[in-house]
């Protein structure tokens, strides 16, 4: 092989890689079911990609009765299947399940339980992140000021993207719009 | 270097005028300097000064994809990224092989390609909202780092790419334990100073395969964390405040992180062992049997796992000097006396500083430090020089 091979050979590798996040997360914006989930959120940093959003949704914890697999067994580390139940005005967790649901009109969010313990697992679905501007407002402050909404797209395989933040019913961007120059500068 | 050659060249006059050495002999060896020279084998400012450059330009990437400029739509974005990504291997590439004009830049824009690789994916997970539980992203940012190290064999990108996969090692390891349901500091300084030493002995390993091999100028690069990463355990693990309480056995699974790095750096070394015979594993395998040593006081009785600790602590310490005079390794013998030192230190203030009052404590403390670093200097001077007396 020559160097240029070679050398290609072993740089095309990560170019695909990074170009399959971007693509897997554009489809499932594209093609999934919108839902709209109810968040925590707060405000901190990440060091390769800047100031974000922590968008923890109300889904996150799930009623342990809620899984239908043997009480005494352990379910941290295992990759499940939640179940949503439209709600007003967000929606719910109804079920975990092991698999995802066959039925297309089922909307079942892909996520890996993270803690399990008493009455309660913990999933995490990669979906508790919204990225915003270095200088945006921060709607998070005062707490509780504003009610937040994600809006999340689904897939039939349970994948998931973070569509948008609503504040107050509006998208993020219209109402960081209207915020006066300079106020959401990072603590 | 070049005051360093022409010396050199003195001292290779005064030997052929003492008739030590022929002419004949004086040529080859000034010709082999030179060679030994051109290759670059010595300090080299330039890549240096390339490499910094290097690393202050990715700052600088990662500084503008932090502030996430909302000015440009999601295409014009990844466009962006792919774009001058692509451009600084390609640049790298030009400039280091063909025509490969300027080598040293070349390497230092393929460096910066390989951390523009991490800004990639830290640009796309913000404009897509992404995040994961596990730092997966790291491990794929390393494993497809590998590759270029190996076709560029450069010391630089090399030095990167191992401080992503330690990065990638240790926030596993902190997202296992944290996921853990019982919340222990004890697990937290055997899980991670415990693969601490596993990772000591993968680096090992590789350090022997490179060695002999088409990667052999890798081979100190890979060598150089070994003797941080596995005298943590053994010092951190030695004191006994956190041992105090409960004697409750751990369960094996909190300590998976730690079986799968031993499993996987004994994997490399029966490699090493295989390529290049057991002399070259051998202090790889040192290790390996230290982590299991810890990792099964840790397991089975936690309140020894301070006694464990010292013992491996000044064993260790001990074994280094006599390991680095016997072989001829100064480098050996001084990390070990600063072991030792370290440890006496540590049981110092462990024991004896709530046994002292105000002024007494802090009098007591510096003569400790000025008496440590007399001791120090001496054996440290004396081991040199059997060092260098023993070398051929």
């Amino acid at each position: 092989m020559n160097s240029t091979l070679r050398f290609w050979a072993a740089v095309v590798p990560s170019f695909l890689f990074v170009a399959a996040i971007a693509m897997r997360a554009e489809w499932t914006l594209r093609t999934g079911r919108e839902v709209h989930l109810a968040v925590r959120a707060y405000d901190p940093m990440d060091a390769l990609s800047g100031r974000y959003l922590a968008v923890p949704l109300a889904i996150e914890r799930v009623d342990r009765g809620a899984a239908a697999r043997d009480e005494q067994r352990s379910l941290l580390g295992r990759v499940v299947w939640v179940r949503l139940e439209p709600g007003e005005p967000f929606w719910l967790a109804a079920e975990v399940l092991d698999a995802p649901p066959g039925d297309p009109d089922v909307v079942a969010l892909r996520g890996t339980v993270v803690n399990d313990q008493q009455a309660d697992l913990w999933v995490d679905y990669g979906l508790d992140r919204f990225f915003i501007p270095q200088d945006a407002a921060d709607p998070t402050v005062p707490r509780n000021a504003h009610r937040l909404t994600a809006v999340v797209r689904v897939t039939r395989e349970g994948t998931s993207a973070l569509a948008d933040l609503l504040v107050d019913g509006e998208t993020y961007a219209d109402w960081n719009a209207r915020q006066p120059r300079g106020s959401g500068a990072p603590r | 270097m070049a005051r360093a050659h022409s010396r050199i060249e003195s001292a290779l006059a005064d030997l052929e005028r003492e008739g030590t050495l022929s002419a004949a002999q004086r040529a080859a060896v000034g010709e082999r300097l030179a060679r030994a020279l051109r290759e670059g084998r010595g300090f080299d400012v330039t890549a240096i000064v390339a490499s910094f450059g290097a690393l202050l330009v990715a700052a600088g990437l990662l500084y503008l994809i932090g502030y996430n400029w909302e000015a440009l739509p999601k295409a014009a974005k990844l466009a962006l990224v792919f774009g001058i990504w692509i451009a600084l291997h390609g640049a790298g590439f030009a400039l280091a092989e063909k025509p490969g004009t300027h080598p040293r830049v070349g390497r230092a824009l393929t460096l910066l390609g390989v951390l523009s690789f991490g800004g990639a994916i830290g640009l796309v997970a913000q404009i897509y909202h992404l995040s994961a539980h596990y730092p997966n992203a790291i491990l794929v940012w390393w494993a497809l780092s590998v590759p270029v190290v190996l076709v560029t064999r450069s010391r630089a990108i090399l030095v990167a790419v191992m401080a992503i996969g330690i990065l990638w090692v240790a926030w596993c390891t902190g997202v296992w334990t944290e996921d853990r349901p019982r919340d222990d500091e004890r697990l937290w300084m055997a899980n991670f100073t415990l693969v601490g030493v596993a990772v000591a002995a993968a680096f090992q390993a590789l350090a022997a395969l490179a060695a002999g091999g088409s990667q052999e100028r890798l081979e100190p690069v890979l060598r150089s964390p070994v003797l941080v990463l596995a005298s943590a355990a053994p010092f951190v693990l030695a004191f006994h405040e956190p041992w105090n309480h409960g004697r409750e056995r751990t369960p094996g699974r909190d300590l998976v992180p730690v079986v799968v790095a031993v499993v996987c750096a004994a994997i490399l070394l029966g490699l090493a062992n295989w390529r290049r015979g057991f002399r070259a594993a051998r202090d790889g395998w040192i290790l390996i049997g230290v982590a299991l040593l810890l990792g099964l006081g840790v397991l089975a009785a936690p309140g020894a796992v301070p006694i464990l600790g010292n013992v491996v602590l000044f064993g260790g310490a001990l074994a280094l000097v006599a390991l680095g005079v016997r072989e001829s390794r100064p480098n050996l013998a001084t990390w070990g006396m600063f072991l030792f030192a370290a440890g006496v230190v540590a049981r110092y203030f462990e024991y004896l500083w709530d046994k002292l009052e105000g002024a007494y404590a802090f009098l007591a403390t510096g003569s400790l430090f000025l008496v440590a670093a007399f001791l120090f200097e001496n054996r440290r001077r004396a081991l040199a020089a059997r060092t260098k007396g023993a070398s051929p």
